[in-house]
Order: structure tokens, then sequence, then C-alpha cells
């Protein structure tokens, strides 16, 4: 086991794409410690893959860049923001709720948080909003698509611990609509200190804008309603997002999205690709931890010591918070959750909670340096300097943060509802 | 060389990309199509998950070179991008983590080939097949796993060498 973990915290060290260290660990593992035929390799390689629900992945990716070239977004916020008029910093709530909405149908941080900077920081601008409070608005509102399904880190931490995905989608719900309602209040808050009032709402702009909105909001209802309505699993509804998004952006704008499609499919393949090449390290990585019974040993080890499942879960949470500033919520995932998992469960941990734990802390791992991949998102749009978004994420981190604690003590806030609504047919005893 | 390189790039931009992008193109039309089925024909074809995975694995296995020339695969280069930033010897110093980096994982993919061979052979041997499409050998796709490697291979020898190259036209400067 010593072996294993240092050889893999080197190779981590050095750079190596972190599925090939995961994979070389074993490798090596494999080879001078046990005597498994070295075929094992590829079999476990091959571990997750075979899984139906892990399409999904690609299908929500591609969903969310897709709606982010067909210009459905822009049409959602200037619902959004006629909604919004009168409250405020109704610019910026207009924003996060944009990025609520918008959640709903893609599965990436980066893109939710490019096209959301793309469409309303020039706005904001505008408007008097310093710049870091309004890249601090949308760095955090395109973190909000992690939590709110559907989401790739769900699915993710789904595949690894075989729990169902659509009761992790459920359970992400009412973490995300909260986290997003309390963002909303902080922006009030923050506006209001800073002197950006509000403006007078019209009933006539609410009407002038509904009707392009129409299809963006449709869309949630219909992935969501389907899915929770049991008229499709995950995998299909992401399909359904996908071919919505693509049938939508021909009928709007023929000619250049079609043009812009291969580019498209092209950014999905290369966040599919790292999450399934770095799949194949976590099942390599797997399969050597379970047939050693390494997380055995490591759950008998931290329960023997008297730690308490509320005291194990906050120091997870703090190892989370550290390497979510030196790897994406994949590496968070990946790294961690085949380790702590068995002892998790040995614990008596809910696996559902357990999960949304995991992902609201990738969203702490997404906007915070030097590996927050949303901050460059949001950087690279906005042409605004990291440490200004730096100095406007802060609140909304500390938010999040409290939040965190706050549902490391009370998961039921996770788990309810998918209790509510898978009830067993025929109730024991 | 840049011959060699060039086309290599045609290869893989043109060729291999484009492929990737019809296979996910494809398996999305068939999974919607496939909803669509059940719902208003009440019909569906059982061996229809398995060849949706296979064939997103397929374009997902021959993209992994692509991925890399992205550098688009995470990895941890916290102490690589502290040594640049200091600078001078430093500098140096990452340059040298780079490239064994890069050696160890053109070794650890050269291995996974190696080894994955006689995965496949057995594949072939005991002519394993996906859960509910019989016709569908799995071996196939374990040789296009083992050419995604062989891609990965290329791509890293190649950032190898533009690695070493670097440091050597740097020290003779």
């Amino acid at each position: 086991m010593t072996f294993l973990i240092l050889s893999l915290g080197l190779f981590l060290v050095s750079g190596i794409p972190i599925a090939i260290c995961l994979g070389f660990s074993s490798l090596l593992y494999v080879y001078f410690y046990t005597d498994y035929p070295m075929t094992i390799l590829g079999q476990s390689f091959l571990f997750y893959m075979h899984k139906y629900s892990l399409l999904a992945i690609p299908f929500f990716i591609t969903s969310g860049f897709v709606m982010g070239r067909t210009g459905l977004l822009e049409k959602l916020f200037d619902f959004a923001h006629e909604l919004l008029r009168w409250v405020h910093g109704g610019l910026g709530c207009a924003t996060m709720l944009t990025a609520v909405v918008f959640a709903a149908f893609t599965g990436s941080s980066v893109a939710e948080a490019s096209t959301l900077g793309s469409v309303s920081y020039p706005i904001m601008k505008k408007r008097g909003y310093p710049p870091s409070l309004a890249t601090g608005i949308i760095a955090m509102g395109g973190t909000l698509g992690i939590l709110i399904p559907p989401s790739w880190p769900i699915i993710l931490y789904g595949v690894i611990t075989d729990v169902s995905i659509a009761k992790l989608f459920i359970a992400g719900i009412v973490p995300g609509l909260v986290l997003g309602l309390l963002m909303i209040i902080l922006i009030m808050v923050i506006a209001r200190s800073k002197g950006l009032t509000a403006e007078k709402a019209s009933k006539a702009g609410i009407a002038r804008t509904l009707g392009p909105a129409i299809p963006g909001l449709l869309m949630p209802v219909l992935v969501l309603g389907g899915l929770y309505g049991g008229l499709f699993a995950p995998t299909e509804a992401g399909a359904f997002a996908c071919t919505y998004a693509i049938l939508y952006g021909i009928a709007v704008d023929r000619m250049r999205f079609l043009k812009a499609l291969p580019g498209v499919l092209s950014e999905s393949l290369r966040v599919t690709t790292m999450v399934f090449f770095l799949l194949g390290g976590v099942g390599l990585f797997n399969g050597i931890l379970a047939n050693e019974y390494i997380p055995q040993k490591i759950a008998q080890i931290i329960i023997g010591s008297g730690f308490s499942p509320t005291m194990f879960l906050l120091a997870y949470m703090g190892i989370l918070l550290v390497l979510g500033c030196l790897v994406d919520a994949s590496g968070m995932i990946a790294l961690t959750v085949p380790i702590i998992f068995p002892t998790a469960m040995a614990m008596g941990i809910d696996p559902i909670a357990l999960g949304i734990l995991v992902v609201i802390n990738c969203e702490l791992g997404a906007i915070t340096p030097p590996m927050g991949i949303t901050l460059y998102g949001v950087s690279g749009v906005t042409k605004v300097p990291i440490e200004t978004i730096l100095r406007g994420v802060i609140p909304f981190f500390l938010t999040v943060l409290g939040f965190l604690i706050f549902m490391v003590f009370n998961p039921v806030l996770a788990t309810w509802l998918p209790a509510a609504m898978y009830q067993p047919i025929f109730p024991s005893g | 060389m840049g011959k060699i390189a060039c086309l290599w790039d045609f290869f893989q931009d043109k060729i291999v990309e484009n492929v990737s992008r019809a296979l996910l193109l494809g398996v999305m039309l068939f999974a919607f199509v496939e909803v669509v089925r059940r719902y208003f024909l009440g019909d569906t074809y059982i061996w229809y998950q398995d060849v949706a995975v296979y064939l997103t694995l397929t374009a997902v296995f021959i993209y992994f070179a692509i991925t890399l020339k992205a550098n688009a695969h995470i990895r941890l280069g916290l102490l690589v991008d502290y040594l640049e930033r200091r600078g001078g010897v430093w500098k140096k110093a990452a340059a040298t983590l780079e490239i064994l980096a890069h050696s160890l994982s053109l070794v650890f993919c050269i291995l996974f080939v190696w080894y994955g061979v006689e995965f496949v052979r057995v594949g072939v041997e005991f002519g394993r097949h996906a859960e509910n499409a019989d016709f569908l050998l799995l071996w196939p796709f374990y040789i296009i796993l083992l050419v995604g490697f062989v891609f990965l291979i290329v791509e890293f020898a190649r950032l190898l060498y533009a690695a070493v190259t670097k440091i050597t036209v740097k020290g003779e400067a």
C-alpha cells in the first residue's frame, strides 16, 4: 500500500496526466507485488466504461455547448433581467437566475460561465457594476451548473460508486435551488451597499422577452420532467436535451449554427475524452484497491481511531477543499472517492448525501486558484484579470462554504426529495 | 521529419477528429430515435444500448491523442508552473521535470499496449461479446483501445522531442 501511494504521489507531483498517474502506479504494483496476469490492465481500464449511464456525460456536455451557440442564453437573460429589474442589483440577480435555468441543460461549469460571461458582462459593465462583482457573479453562476442536475461530476460520482444517477440528480435539486436563492439574496445585499439601485419593472418588457425565452424555459421542464416522470433514463434525457438543442439551433440560425456544430462537437469530445481517460485510470487504481482490500483497511483504521461520521465528513471536506486548489472536479472525484467511499459506507454515511457534498466541494474547487477552471473561463471571455475576479468571488465562496458546512450537519436537505420520490412499492415489515 | 509531422497532424485533425465527431453525433441521434421509438411505437432494439456504448467508446479512444495535443488531460502542474515562474536555474528544473513526465507517460503507454496485445488475444480466443448484443464482439473495441494508446505514444513522443529540443537549444544558446 505504501508503494502504491508513494508512487502515485511522485507521479502526480511530476505533472503526468492524472489518469496515467493512477494507471502507472497500479501497473507497477501489479508487476512487483502481485501475481495477477497483466491482462488485468486492459480489463480494469474498461471496468467503468461498459456502463450505459456513462453516455449521459457526453450528451449533457454537448447539449450545454450547443445551447451556448444557439443564442438561447441571451434570450433567457433578457427575460430574467426584465423580471428582476425592480430589485437592487437586478442585473446581477438576472445573471444568477439565468445560470440556474441554464444549469438545467448543461453539465459543464466552464461552458456555462463562458457563455454567461459573454452575454451579461458587457451589460453589467455598462450599468456601472464593478468588474470584480460582475465577474464574481458570473463565475459563481457558472459553478451552479455542477450541482443543479444534470451535471457530469454527479454522473462520474454515480458511475464510480454505483449509486443511482437519477436519485443523485434529484438530490441535487433542493441544494442547488437553495444555493441559487442564497446567491441572489447576497447579490441584492452587495448591490445595495455599492449603490446599484433598482430600476422600474415594465409589464410590456416582460411580455416582449417572454416569447423568445420560452424554448429555453421549456427545455428544463421537458428534460427534468421527463427524467423524473419516468419517461426516460438520465442517458436518454441527455440525448433528448442534445437533440432539442441541435434542432433549436438549426431552426433559429441554420447556416451559422451548422458551421459552428463541428467545433462544438470537438469541444464536447475534448471534455468527454478527458473524463473517460480519467475513468480508465480510476478503473485500474480501484481494481488494485479492491483486490488488496485497501479501503477496508483504511476504514478499520479510521473507525478504530474513534472518528465520528461528522468529524470524518468535515475532514474529508477539508481535504477536498485543498485538493480543489490543485485539480478540477473530475480529479477531485477520481483521486478521493474510490478510497473514501467504502469508509463512508462503513460509517453509515448516506451515499447520496456524500455525493452532493462532494459536488458542492467541486463547485468551490472550480472558483479557487490556481486550478479554478471557471475563473480562467470567465477571465478569458471578459478579459478581467484573475485577481479582480477572485476579489469578487470571495463573498460567494464564503457563502457556499457556509452552506457546505450546514449540509454536513443537515444532509437531509439532499436526501429527503429522493426518499420522497422513490417510495418502496411494498413497504417492509 | 517535418513532413511526417504534417501528415500526422492532417491524419489526426482531419480524419480522426471528423470520425469521432460523426460517431458522437450519430450516437446522440440514435439514442434520441430510440426514445421516440419506445414511447410512440412501443418498440426498441435490445442491442441499442450496447451499440451506443461501444460506438461512443470508439470515438473517445481514438480521440485520446487529440485531447493530449490540446493539453486537456488534467494533470497536477503546480510544481512545474511554480518552478517555471521562479525562472533561472529553476526554469531548467521545470523543463527537466517536463521531460521526465513525458518519458514516464510514454513508457506507461508502451507497456499498456505491450500487455494489451495479450488482452486482445484472450478476447479473441474466448469470443467475448456485448451483454445484450451477441453479434457485437468486443475484441475489435479492445484493438481500438490499443490504437488510441498507440496514438498517445506518438503524441507523447512528439511532446518529449519538443521538450528535449527546447532544453538543448536553450542550453547551446
